[in-house]
């Protein structure tokens, strides 16, 4: 047993390394990629609380990489800190082939495995379809303030929208002003998740209190963070008694509120995904009455990305199925939103002439506002600790009050 | 001997040294010892725990519910029992006891969740019937402020078990045949009762009822779907602690862990003396 403590003491202490074989990897021409990749297995990991988005991977991308490359993809449910802790579980014990092959990840996760050397790259240079993603979209190429330097692919690009039901609430509030007034009028009906998506209202909330635009762009400021949250926790600590449940508690979970919403114990709810009303309507869980909207001071606007593991068995793998992920194909299928209507990272300029004419028509959303419309206000996401402090401050500042 | 010590060997390798090795671990993680973003041994973790104010009501919300369920589950349970034990031995009724034992915690707290939220059966009820007007005028039930959602759901899950058991204990102990002995001899119902009942039944419960408080500490789902954010049960601040956004978190996640197995070993050790110290001036 000492024995096997000491081990895990010494392992503990490794941190993954590029090996020879990776730096190889990266050299070679993507077509040997692709046919080292054939006859394999790929071990994913994402969030799987959709069905449509469930279903996108299962039905069509799970089938599509098999009969095109030969590759099993397999996917096991896990999102962003399950991810992180099953990577640092495996670096802290010295495991040298991980797991996962290929995960799903966003700005606050990239930053922890960033933290933790967990993540392979640069690769994306390598991926033929990657000729084709909005790299200089500041929204696209940047995650949460750092620069993506290859070693995470963009996927799908989001905004985050609040959502109300056009028959109770007709004529939502567009502004921070407008919010206060309605919480009065209609006291009990709002609250806000605590959670990723709540979080990303608050700092929403927070650049808009700072005037707004790029306010905290750059690395995290300790300063600004001290002044602007204080302004955040009283504009939501003088109001929060008109919250659900007069803001002493708050839902665990944004499906928490939406089912709220749909049962009309909340009049708003929100979504990181500018178009899931559409998709929440097809799936029959929204009325077809449901509605998207964001403030005029602006809402987070973010991309979503894929990463391969440092110690991933099968980077080759990896790299195949994340290239058919970002083909035009893919990405005209997933923005779809009877599939799944997840935002492109692909310029509409680059792509080939035959796919910018079915970009444009399938863009088209019902209930849920146009893209170009709510692009103006688009923020970009400020630095992760924004992100961790946010998370913290607000059980100690907003919810033990 | 042989076979003993092979037995032995069996539980210490498969029970005690996984368990141990974990707690090691664990405590190793704590001071700074291992893990990825370990900067060296330092007691700054422990500090970071003790002056956090949320660690300190976790566990004294633990505490409070976990005894509060205890207290109410036996209550209900003697109750039902001294009241109605025939009834109770009767095939059907037996058989509902055992009902709830078929349930999760998750699949309770969600049933909870659908009958006493403010949306839930109850409340809809209650607005049909014109006692309220409004949804939010329903009393909060579920992730209120004094944790009757959780405490509710603890205890439904609790007293069949306790009640089962103490039908066993009454029947094991002849409690019927030394009642009438007792009322025989002069004794009143309430001297049956406190005199006869109780102290025997109790006797046979407090080790199962020990245990059970241990689970209710730990209790994990149903704080987490019914409770707080503030504040919140032990195993959720933990689960917190390990799962959120902060990596730097993690080592004050496992002095929480190695803090809640000392605290669960000293109890269960200081339940042990008291027994064998009870057992010797037997």
């Amino acid at each position: 047993m000492t024995l096997g403590l000491l081990m895990m003491v010494l392992n503990g202490c490794n941190h993954p390394s590029k090996t020879g074989i990776e730096t190889d990897l990266l050299d070679l021409p993507f077509e040997t990629i692709t046919s080292k990749a054939q006859n394999t297995t790929v071990h994913m990991m994402m969030w799987q609380g959709d069905p449509l988005i469930n279903q996108y991977m299962s039905d069509w991308v799970v089938p599509e990489v098999k009969s095109r490359f030969n590759i099993d993809l397999q996917i096991a449910p896990g999102q962003g800190t399950e991810i992180v802790k099953v990577l640092l579980s495996e670096i802290e014990a010295g495991k040298k082939n991980s797991n996962l092959d290929l995960c799903w990840i966003n700005g606050e996760t990239f930053f922890q495995l960033r933290q933790i050397q967990a993540l392979f790259g640069p690769f994306t240079a390598r991926l033929p379809n990657a000729q084709y993603i909005d790299f200089q979209n500041p929204f696209i190429g940047i995650d949460f303030q750092q620069p993506v330097d290859g070693y995470e692919c963009p996927w799908g690009n989001v905004q985050l929208a609040l959502i109300c039901d056009s028959l109770r609430t007709p004529n939502p509030p567009l502004t921070m002003d407008e919010l206060e007034k309605w919480w009065r009028k209609n006291p009990g009906k709002f609250t806000i998740p605590y959670e990723f998506t709540g979080m990303t209202l608050l700092k929403s909330w927070m650049i808009a209190l700072a005037g707004g635009g790029n306010a905290l762009d750059g690395p995290f400021d300790q300063k600004k963070y001290a002044m602007l949250s204080a302004k955040l926790w009283e504009f939501i600590n003088r109001n929060k008694r008109y919250f659900w449940r007069k803001g002493e508690t708050f839902p665990e979970s944004v499906a928490a509120m939406h089912t709220m919403f749909v049962n009309q114990e909340l009049d708003l709810t929100m979504s990181n995904n500018d178009s899931e009303v559409d998709n929440k309507i097809q799936q029959n869980i929204f009325p077809t009455t449901a509605k998207s909207f964001v403030l005029k001071s602006g809402t987070i606007q973010n991309s979503h990305f894929l990463g391969i593991p440092a110690q991933a068995a099968n980077k080759a793998g990896a790299m195949t199925v994340i290239n058919f992920l970002i083909s035009p194909e893919a990405q005209l299928r997933k923005l779809n939103p009877k599939v799944w209507g997840d935002g492109s990272v692909l310029a509409m300029d680059k792509l080939p002439a035959e796919f910018q004419a079915q970009f444009l028509e399938v863009s088209k959303r019902k209930n849920s506002t146009m893209r170009a419309t709510i692009q103006p206000f688009a923020l970009k996401e400020p630095a992760p600790e924004y992100m961790v402090r946010l998370y913290e401050d607000f059980r100690k500042k907003v919810i033990e009050q | 001997m042989l076979k003993r010590n092979l037995t032995v060997l069996f539980f210490l390798s498969f029970a005690v040294a996984p368990l141990a090795s974990g707690f090691v671990y664990a405590g190793l993680y704590s001071f700074g010892v291992i893990g990825a973003l370990s900067t060296g041994f330092t007691f700054n973790h422990w500090a970071a725990l003790f002056e956090d104010q949320g660690f300190w009501s976790a566990l004294a919300l633990s505490m409070g519910v976990a005894l509060f369920t205890l207290l109410l589950s036996l209550g209900l349970s003697l109750t039902l029992l001294l009241s109605l034990q025939r009834e109770l031995e009767q095939r059907v009724n037996y058989f509902l006891l055992h009902l709830p034992l078929a349930l999760s915690s998750l699949v309770a707290a969600f049933l909870s969740f659908q009958w006493l939220g403010n949306t839930g059966m109850l409340a809809r009820w209650a607005i049909h019937l014109g006692l309220f007007e409004k949804s939010q005028d329903f009393p909060e039930l579920i992730n209120d402020a004094h944790y009757f959602g959780v405490i509710f759901t603890l205890t439904l899950l609790t007293f069949p078990i306790f009640t089962l058991l103490l039908l066993r204990f009454y029947q094991a102990e002849n409690l019927s045949s030394l009642s009438q002995v007792a009322a025989t001899l002069g004794a009143s119902s309430k001297d049956i009762i406190f005199r006869v009942q109780l102290p025997a039944l109790l006797r046979r419960i407090t080790p199962t009822a020990l245990l059970y408080f241990v689970f209710l500490f730990g209790a994990y789902e149903v704080p987490l779907l019914l409770g707080r954010q503030s504040p919140m049960m032990w195993s959720v601040y933990v689960s917190q602690k390990f799962k959120k956004f902060n990596l730097s978190d993690l080592p004050i996640a496992y002095s929480s862990t190695v803090l809640y197995t000392l605290f669960i070993l000293l109890l269960v050790g200081w339940f042990w003396n008291k027994a064998a110290v009870s057992k010797a001036e037997q």
